[in-house]
């Protein structure tokens, strides 16, 4: 066992035994979705664990792939575990890891809650930008998130966040500093920093106050010190190979985003759009400053609850939930200059315009509560106007079968 | 703080390559033109300061960097440049591969998709691979055009390199008039033509392919697998079932000449097969000599080194018509290069023609002493090869 995954699962074991004796009033435990340790009224710990297997039926893109053995279309593309909870009914946390990954951590953070209005997060868990990202991959409609959202949105980075709701819960707003670069603590003077701020509408009640999720409209924007080298944004089939490669950059990146999403009985609905921009100063092969590099997507999603039944989405086992959704998202990369040629050289003034179009198209069974069956086939297609690209623009299919237990 | 003669030296040569750009017209240049052989050729390159300080720093990675590429007065732009080679890597002067197409898949320059520019480390007289492709050539031979050249970076003299037309597919293609698969022959390890298994694996590790576009290891390395199947296990007497996979008669032509050369880091080299490609039409591939900076190794290198303990080499021996083949393949080669004393005025041409220019490349390996005894042991070569592999030859027929 790697020593990455020894110290997270210690870390999660000991923070479960550790804190139970210190506040116990009535201490007990009860098995929902999840084993929860209860520590009188205030306080629990909830015990998170998920798995996701994945099969590759297809994948165009790969020559070989047809002929693969099945051990070597099996993937586990996720073992995680972790808790979370709240103390005193006034400090939420979470700590949340990989198993086997030699960078295991993901969610650390501590969550202080002065009233509803004014929460006061910190650790590392995800920057406040994306739907799409913000959601939990074991709770998302599709085995892969849309390229726009997994390409240009931020992960998991090192911060301070404040965030709350208002306006009789219809306004949630969300805005901290998050570090750049582990190398430079956030805390440091000269530190690189993501300035990042979130703002989601929920317009209509949920039957007590406003704030229902029937109907979030959401806008985010971000700033980053970019510094220089060549870590600009890139662009990724869904199977993992790049079709659009780092560019320098130097100076800031500004992220702007937007997102709908509505949630019905019988369907819902989501789209979301992105757009960078990524300074490139002194990023010329003669020293000079080359234009913004700009990349945009986004992405429609619709989703029809066949087992929904009433005024609940989920039906009986085992049809507890049976969705069938479609997906189409762009993405695609280009620079704010229009004038000269265009190339794809990582230091091109104009950069050539090169993009992406998906389809997605899936269906989604849960028969319980902790296993979900997901089944996904994409077809891809390059954009490429100038013909730049060796891999052209004949569209490909890939599909892939996932298999999940969450708890 | 840059020194004034050193500022002017940059400012004379921008100047210089003003003027060329200004009197020369990029259509009126061809291949021809680049490897012409007989001129000293000027190359700049424009890189980013911090992209060239990488390449070196980098210099034993592939990572490509942009830049312009300005020669004869055509500027070429969207370029991509890396450090390349094997034993040649050399951090003070690296060799590069100029790439016309890594950045657009249909850009080329001149019509070729790159260009080599071979920093000459490995070779103190730094000709000996241009003369050995020269007589490669003449003796029909499809082998690699080359032409020298002063290199300059961001307007700083880098030394003398070789400009080495590339075996692409675009070479291929042109030299064979067929479309085919193309293979670099990597070494990895001492292969000695053995049957390397069932696996497709490991032919991918030693025959790394060259090809545009997506193909399946079957497509790929099937043949292959077939060709040194044949080579291991055709029956006696019957060694030219391998002419299925490979051209016997060109192959046998090129190694006669590797031989006459005493080039011993080839086909039969001394720590097994090295520098080639092969490029594959249909099943029959065809052998494509490549770095041949070992060649004229010692005027005295004895005849059939490597060869018996190369399994295409032994069988090749054992087969009474192969075997003569080779042994005419040597004598046409030594004929070839002693007709009018064809290969050693070739090498006082070109040393002439790099003379002044390597005289004042700092970064070469070699002292200016070094290159200099280099040439007096090329020309003793050429005086005395032929004298010495007449004993052995005879023996072999």
């Amino acid at each position: 066992m790697k020593k990455g995954t020894r110290v997270l699962l210690a870390t999660v074991a000991a923070l479960a035994g550790w804190t139970a004796p210190a506040l116990a009033q009535e201490t007990g435990a009860t098995w929902n979705k999840q084993p929860t340790i209860l520590f009188g009224e205030w306080s629990r710990i909830d015990v998170h664990a998920s798995l996701q297997s994945d099969y590759l039926a297809r994948n165009e893109a790969d020559p070989d792939a047809e002929s693969l053995p099945v051990e070597d279309r099996l993937s586990l593309a996720r073992k995680r575990v972790g808790i979370d909870g709240m103390l005193f009914n006034r400090i939420g946390f979470q700590v949340e890891g990989e198993v086997g990954d030699s960078q295991p951590w993901r969610d650390v953070y501590a969550d202080v809650k002065v009233n509803r209005a004014l929460h006061i997060q910190a650790g590392r868990f995800k920057v406040p930008f994306s739907l799409e990202q913000l959601t939990s991959r074991t709770d998302l409609d599709f085995v892969a998130r849309a390229s726009a959202v997994s390409d240009l949105s931020p992960s998991r980075d090192i911060g301070v966040m404040l965030h709350g709701r208002v306006a009789d819960r219809m306004v949630k707003y969300e805005a901290g500093v998050f570090e750049v670069n582990a190398a430079n603590r956030l805390w440091t003077a000269g530190a690189e920093r993501t300035l990042a701020g979130r703002v989601t509408i929920a317009p209509l009640e949920d039957g007590k106050s406003r704030g229902s999720d029937a109907l979030e409209l959401s806008a985010a924007l971000l700033r980053s010190d970019l510094p220089e080298g060549r870590s600009g944004l890139n662009g990724h089939l869904v199977m993992g190979d790049t079709f659009f490669h780092k560019m320098f950059v130097s100076g800031s990146r500004t992220r702007l985003g937007t997102s709908v999403a509505w949630n019905g009985h019988r369907a819902s609905a989501r789209a979301e759009w992105i757009r960078t921009m990524e300074t490139r100063l002194g990023q010329a092969i003669d020293g000079g400053d080359l234009s913004d590099l700009v990349s945009s997507g986004g992405y429609v999603t619709g989703i029809w609850h066949l087992a929904a039944r009433g005024h609940h989405r989920y039906g009986h086992a085992p049809l507890r939930a049976l969705d069938l959704a479609a997906r189409f998202d762009r993405l695609s990369f280009g620079s704010a200059s229009r004038a000269g040629d265009a190339f794809l050289n990582p230091r091109a003034d104009r950069v050539a315009p090169i993009g992406k179009d998906a389809w997605t198209l899936g269906v989604n069974w849960l028969p319980n509560r902790w296993v979900k069956v997901q089944a996904n086939t994409v077809r891809e297609q390059i954009v490429d106007p100038l013909a730049l690209l060796p891999i052209g623009t004949t569209p490909f299919w890939s599909t892939v079968l996932r298999f999940q237990v969450a708890m | 703080m840059t020194s004034f003669p050193s500022f002017m030296a940059r400012f004379a040569f921008a100047l210089a390559v003003m003027l060329a750009c200004a009197s020369a017209p990029a259509a009126a240049q061809t291949q021809a033109d680049l490897f012409d052989d007989t001129t000293l050729h000027t190359v700049e390159i424009v890189i980013h300061s911090r992209d060239w300080s990488d390449l070196h720093e980098n210099y034993r990675t592939n990572d490509h960097y942009p830049c312009d590429v300005i020669w004869n007065g055509v500027r070429m732009r969207n370029v991509a440049v890396r450090s390349r080679g094997n034993g040649s890597r050399y951090q003070n002067k690296p060799g590069l591969e100029l790439s016309f197409d890594h950045y657009a898949s249909q850009q080329r320059f001149l019509g070729l998709r790159a260009l080599v520019l071979d920093n000459l480390v490995t070779d103190p007289s730094m000709i000996r691979e241009s003369t050995a492709m020269s007589l490669l050539r003449r003796l029909g031979v499809p082998a690699p055009r080359e032409a020298p050249a002063r290199v300059f970076v961001n307007g700083v003299y880098a030394g003398v390199y070789m400009m080495v037309e590339p075996v692409d597919t675009v070479f291929a293609q042109k030299a064979f008039e067929q479309p085919g698969l193309l293979f670099e022959y990597r070494w990895n390890y001492p292969f000695f033509a053995t049957f390397p298994g069932e696996s497709l694996d490991p032919y991918a590790v030693l025959f790394e392919s060259r090809n545009l576009g997506v193909h399946s290891a079957a497509e790929l390395y099937g043949p292959m697998r077939e060709l040194f199947r044949t080579i291991n296990d055709a029956p006696d007497g019957a060694f030219d079932q391998v002419d299925r996979y490979l051209d016997l008669a060109a192959l046998i032509r090129t190694l006669g000449a590797s031989t006459f050369m005493a080039e011993w880091d080839g086909v039969f080299g001394y720590a097994g097969m090295n520098n080639f490609y092969l490029y594959r039409i249909g099943e029959q591939a065809h052998l494509i000599p490549w770095d041949r900076d070992q060649s004229f190794h010692a005027l005295d290198y004895p005849l059939l080194t490597g060869v018996a303990d190369n399994v295409f080499g032994r069988r090749m021996l054992e087969d009474p018509a192969l075997r003569a083949a080779y042994v005419q393949a040597v004598a046409e080669a030594m004929a070839v290069a002693q007709g009018d004393a064809w290969l050693e005025r070739e090498f006082t041409r070109q040393y002439t023609l790099i003379h002044d220019a390597a005289m004042a490349d700092t970064l070469k390996i070699s002292t200016n002493e070094e290159f200099e005894q280099a040439f007096v042991d090329l020309v003793a070569f050429a005086r005395k090869r032929g004298a010495f592999i007449l004993n052995d030859l005879n023996s072999l027929r």
